[in-house]
């Protein structure tokens, strides 16, 4: 059991340092294992999948929502601001909240990612997911007939 | 991540993103993928993806669907009129039940048809004489 002191440092791949009090960092299932099993005598955290600029949006959401007397407003109005980032960061993001085991803010990304595509044409969603087109026009159009309906 | 964005969307979604790539459409028509999506919809408690079916009268053809979420807990509630097959024969009938959103409908003339309204697709199953007609009712309303 690693000794803890009040604050955790947490360490991204590109060696930014993160210092998170305790009681943030352990409610998180990764981080809580870590501290549980592994045998240091030092307070830092290395997290060998997530760089900086990552991290940062993290434990920018993180500190936010475990401020105390915050209200849902609030909250809401953080969320929405937190969100204004390109698809490739938020990709990024959903990627470091699932290494961390943060369903919160997964579900958060998700359906952030859901109101980004519903409802938009077929070429924008290639773009939020960086999808290369492979069909010919002619097949395209062939599974597009398919179901002209749901096109309406 | 595409998959579980994937599996939040509604079937209509899903049919218009058939067309984003092969990958895509190879994923939205497995089996473990429409399993999976299936089960999420029907455990939904907003019952985001639940249907309500409306027949307007008896001997009206005219069928209506509608959003059971909208219904429930919307001021507007999103309805509108669904086709479907043998929609201008004089006899027909619709089971009264379904089995994970499918129908079947049997043409008491000579047709059996089995019917997916989400996705507005039907597969003639078979040709039936007038007389084995009524067994065959008999025989899937224990099955249901």
């Amino acid at each position: 059991m690693m000794s803890l002191g009040k604050l955790i440092t947490l360490k991204t791949n590109d060696n930014e340092e993160f210092k998170l009090d305790k009681t943030v960092a352990v409610k998180l299932e990764i981080i809580k294992n870590i501290v549980q099993d592994v045998d240091c005598t030092s307070n830092v955290i290395p997290l060998p999948n997530i760089d900086g600029k990552t991290m940062t949006k993290v434990v920018k959401y993180w500190k936010k929502h475990s401020e105390e007397g915050v209200t849902e407003v609030q909250l809401k109005n953080f969320d929405q601001d937190f969100l204004k980032m390109s698809h490739s960061e938020l990709h990024d993001v959903h990627l470091a909240a699932k290494y961390l085991d943060d369903n919160q803010l997964k579900e958060v990304i998700i359906q952030e990612f859901l109101d980004r595509i519903k409802g938009k044409p077929i070429e924008e969603i290639r773009e939020v997911f960086g999808i290369v087109n492979d069909y010919t026009p002619e097949e395209e159009e062939e599974v597009r007939r398919e179901n002209a309906w749901a096109f309406e | 991540l595409i998959i579980e964005i994937l599996l939040r969307l509604p079937v209509k979604y899903l049919l218009q993103f058939r067309c984003v790539s092969k990958t895509w459409i190879s994923l939205i028509y497995s089996s473990k993928f429409i399993k999976y999506h299936m089960s999420l919809s029907v455990n939904n408690k907003d019952y985001t993806n639940h249907r309500l079916m409306l027949r307007t009268a008896h001997l009206e053809n005219n069928l209506k669907n509608c959003s059971l979420k909208s219904l429930l807990y919307e001021s507007i509630i999103d309805e509108s009129d669904i086709d479907y097959p043998m929609k201008n024969s004089s006899r027909y009938s619709l089971s009264r039940s379904s089995i994970n959103g499918l129908i079947w409908q049997p043409n008491i003339t000579k047709e059996l048809f089995l019917w997916n309204p989400t996705i507005r697709k039907h597969r003639k199953l078979l040709d039936l004489k007038p007389k084995m007609g009524n067994v065959f009712h008999l025989f899937i309303w224990f099955w249901i």
